[in-house]
């Protein structure tokens, strides 16, 4: 029998697969980025539905439970993704200013 | 000596004409670098004066990156003494030749305005400054008495040195650490600061922002 959170899990996995769906069709998505992406929030979406195929793997990591396993995973893809995110500000911030001032000091070139 | 007086600004047009006839008095050699202006501080500023450099960033970057703007200009205009000032008003340009005067003096490769930390000051500043004041002294090993202060002058062939990464006013501490990274020669000089606006500058958020960049600069 589903559970009350795994619904909102499923609902959850289903609007982001389709949200990954509709950057694909306006084309900001590339097919191997979109496959990615699908495949990920559908197998996240199987995990919730059948929680005991994750068993194996929660005894082998010496994990009491598939919960605490998917926790500790979020954790961890969250601070892979806060880590990634701040490399790729800071190398567009470093651009956007290297641009910004290429374009300030234009004129003084030209002299 | 070849002296260029930088001047960033953002959103100065009630002062940037103030600030730069007042330096006119002393020099002509004079950069604004108009970071972002939302009003007409740029257009201000070119009508002040025809005979100085304005430089306008298309989008705000933050003082550290205008400041840094200016430098490059200054060097490409053969400048052998950099300064670098507040366009608020804040600095008088009196100040400015002295701290121009010591450096040449004492042969120096930099030398910082302090202001003094008193109750003129508004009290969050008072507060936040004490404290990056004494963290600053103590990871730099360079004991001044105004680590936030805007207004600084060095050599040229100093800059390389210590050319900053921060685009906002963490230039301010990053430039202490690089100078004393970097052995240079140094001093502090006391000066007038007029306070306009408690909710312009640095705030109490950039502060613990400036703390961590502080450590970073320090560790890194």
């Amino acid at each position: 029998m589903i559970v009350g959170i795994q619904i909102l899990g499923i609902i959850f996995g289903l609007l982001m697969a389709y949200w990954c769906f509709l950057h694909y069709k306006r084309g900001e998505f590339g097919g191997v980025q979109f496959l990615f992406w699908e495949v990920l929030w559908l197998g996240f979406i199987f995990i919730i539905l059948l929680p005991k195929t994750t068993d194996i793997l929660v005894q082998k990591l010496s994990v009491d439970r598939a919960m605490d396993l998917f926790i500790i995973i979020g954790f961890m893809f969250i601070a892979f993704i806060t880590f990634y995110n701040y490399m790729v500000i800071n190398k567009i911030r470093q651009k956007l200013e290297g641009k910004i001032r290429k374009e300030a000091l234009k004129d003084l070139e030209k002299n | 000596m070849r002296l260029q007086i930088i001047i960033p600004a953002h959103n100065e047009e009630k002062s940037i004409k103030e600030v730069i006839l007042g330096v006119k008095k002393y020099t002509n050699n004079i950069i604004i670098v108009d970071d972002g202006s939302k009003d007409n501080t740029y257009l201000l500023a070119k009508e002040a004066a025809n005979d100085i450099l304005v430089l306008r960033h298309e989008i705000n970057l933050g003082k550290g990156a205008a400041s840094k703007t200016g430098c490059e200009a200054a060097l490409k205009l053969g400048a052998e003494t950099i300064a670098l000032m507040d366009g608020d008003l804040q600095h008088s340009p009196e100040d400015v030749m002295k701290l121009v005067e010591k450096l040449e003096k004492e042969n120096l490769d930099i030398i910082f305005g302090v202001r003094p930390i008193n109750k003129e000051m508004p009290l969050l500043m008072f507060l936040g400054n004490k404290f990056l004041t004494r963290v600053c002294n103590f990871l730099s090993g360079i004991p001044l008495n105004d680590t936030q202060s805007g207004l600084k002058v060095f050599k040229a062939s100093a800059y390389p040195k210590i050319a900053w990464q921060a685009s906002d006013y963490s230039l301010e501490t990053e430039i202490i650490i690089k100078t004393s990274k970097n052995n240079l020669k140094y001093a502090q000089l006391p000066i007038q600061t007029i306070y306009k606006d408690a909710y312009k500058g640095m705030t109490m958020f950039d502060g613990i922002k400036y703390f961590f960049n502080l450590l970073k600069q320090k560790f890194s």
